[in-house]
């Protein structure tokens, strides 16, 4: 098991912490454990009824590789990459884990580096194809979680994965709608896979992307929704960056 | 030594820690009708915008950079309106430290220089302005007005190659769609007193752009009446440039909020 890698300065604060509390005796250790999952969506699919406009989503793959991992300055070995189609009961693929004082931990960070996506969408009798490889990264930090770690006793800290944000009709709107009539409308040549050529092709429509209005087609689109797959503990947010900035 | 009483250590305690009344300032916010001037769109038409009105509410000043470090100024922002968490990557801006609450159905050229009410804004150096897109209150409308229930109407003259086009768009912005980041790049003082004025811009002083860029009026007028009206119902061509507009309007490039010290 990996030994706690604190940055440079949690680490001394964390030292000075413990000589401090020497009087008092140092808190001792448990295990943190980190899971990447894709929730429902990922591993049985968007259903119609949770569509906007009827269309049902099945992945074949979703395979993410997620690197720089930390919780409270301890950093966690690179793991990966997870295809979180597999099914895993609810309870996420195993990352890694790590020895850290017995504490509450906040303050997660990660990195998306890349996403490969591939799946049907269906509605009545028509099926579209769609195998997307998202490599531009997307950072993650500050998330929103506190993860209490018991004295020797485990605590998990779960990276979510949100595929229906691919979905959303916005990048503003916290009331999105789930479409995929646009991208299906992508398929401009009708041989039933929607490719990047074809998403590079097509507007945006009726898709809202928000105040700075630089998205101007289906592919950037999809780059722009994949900056916000990324989630901590279910529902917890975090600020995000790509590398350009 | 004489020992201070108990009450004055309270009163030099609180006089040393009690937080103190942030500087701050109450402005007029105007309508500016100036930057809206005939333009000449990518499409070469000849675009002369005769209506324009938008119904927004909630406006919020943003302060540059992050006034959590500064004890006071951040003090004074959480104090006058709480930090929000937006989405990942869906919020713009530094944190908000000005505001003026309330709902208004903008005629931007008919009311050029109307008075919206008064801002209030803590003393700094602003960066942007939001605002909430909403609906227009059918109820203070004549009944026969188009812009009632709607967000924004705009009409005028799209003019190429000798042949002239009337337009009408009606436009409907999602619920509680914000615009966020319009320019507002103003250093304020105590002692100011003159008023901010939000201003409607048909050319993007930054990239050039014009408010119909993209739309080709001729293609959508497929009766060639010289006539066009767009609603939110729109289908085919009309939906692609209603969609369009809708972006372009929604969009921070066509308003700024100035101040002229």
């Amino acid at each position: 098991m990996s030994k706690p890698q604190r940055s440079p300065s949690p680490r001394l604060l964390g030292l000075v912490t413990c000589l401090g509390a020497l009087t008092t005796g140092c808190a001792g250790e448990g295990t943190l454990e980190v899971y990447v999952y894709g929730e429902e969506f990922i591993e049985e699919g968007i259903p119609a009824e949770e569509m906007s406009d009827g269309w049902a989503i099945s992945f074949e793959r979703f395979v993410v590789e997620v690197g720089e991992v930390s919780v409270d300055g301890f950093d966690v070995p690179d793991a990966g990459p997870f295809d979180l189609t597999e099914a895993s009961e609810g309870q996420g693929q195993l990352y890694g884990s790590v020895s850290v004082p017995a504490e509450s931990l906040g303050d997660g960070a990660y990195e998306i580096r890349s996403v490969d996506v591939a799946g049907t969408a269906t509605m009545g009798g028509t099926t579209k194809h769609f195998a997307w490889v998202i490599d531009e990264p997307t950072h993650y930090e500050h998330c929103e979680t506190t993860t209490k770690v018991p004295e020797d006793g485990r605590a998990e800290f779960e990276i979510t994965v949100h595929a229906d944000h691919f979905f959303y009709d916005s990048l503003v709107s916290s009331d999105p709608q789930l479409v995929f009539q646009g991208l299906a409308d992508a398929d401009t040549d009708a041989d039933g896979e929607i490719t990047k050529a074809e998403l590079e092709a097509a507007g945006i429509g009726a898709l809202d992307p928000g105040s700075e209005n630089d998205v101007d087609n289906l592919w950037a689109w999809l780059v722009a929704q994949s900056r916000t797959l990324g989630h901590v503990d279910g529902e917890g947010h975090c600020e995000t960056h790509d590398h350009e900035h | 030594m004489s020992r201070p009483f108990p009450s004055l250590w309270l009163c030099l305690l609180l006089s040393a820690c009690a937080p103190k009344e942030p500087p701050r300032v109450s402005l007029p916010l105007e309508v500016d009708a100036a930057g809206i001037v005939p333009m000449s769109t990518d499409l070469g038409y000849e675009v002369e915008l005769m209506e324009l009105r938008i119904s927004v509410e909630d406006f919020e000043f943003t302060i540059a950079g992050d006034v959590h470090e500064t004890s006071l100024m951040g003090w004074a922002g959480e104090l006058l309106i709480p930090s929000a968490w937006g989405h990942p990557g869906h919020y713009q801006g530094g944190d908000v430290t000005g505001e003026l609450m309330g709902h208004f159905d903008l005629d931007w050229i008919a009311e050029d220089g109307r008075s919206l009410g008064d801002a209030t804004l803590i003393v700094g150096t602003y960066s942007a302005a939001n605002f909430t897109f909403a609906r227009a209150d059918a109820s203070k409308l004549e009944m026969d007005d188009p812009f009632g229930g709607h967000t924004a109407l705009l009409a005028g003259v799209a003019r190429r190659d000798g042949d002239s086009i009337a337009f009408r768009f009606v436009i409907d912005s999602p619920e509680d769609r914000s615009l966020v980041g319009a320019p507002f790049e103003v250093e304020l003082e105590e002692t100011d007193t003159a008023p901010l004025r939000l201003r409607f811009e048909t050319v993007d002083p930054i990239e050039g752009d014009t408010l119909f860029d993209g739309i080709d009026f001729a293609a959508i007028d497929e009766d060639a009446d010289g006539q066009i009206e767009i609603s939110p119902e729109a289908t085919g061509l009309e939906l692609d440039a209603y969609n369009l507009l809708r972006r372009t309007l929604q969009s921070h490039d066509h308003y700024r909020v100035e101040h002229e010290a």
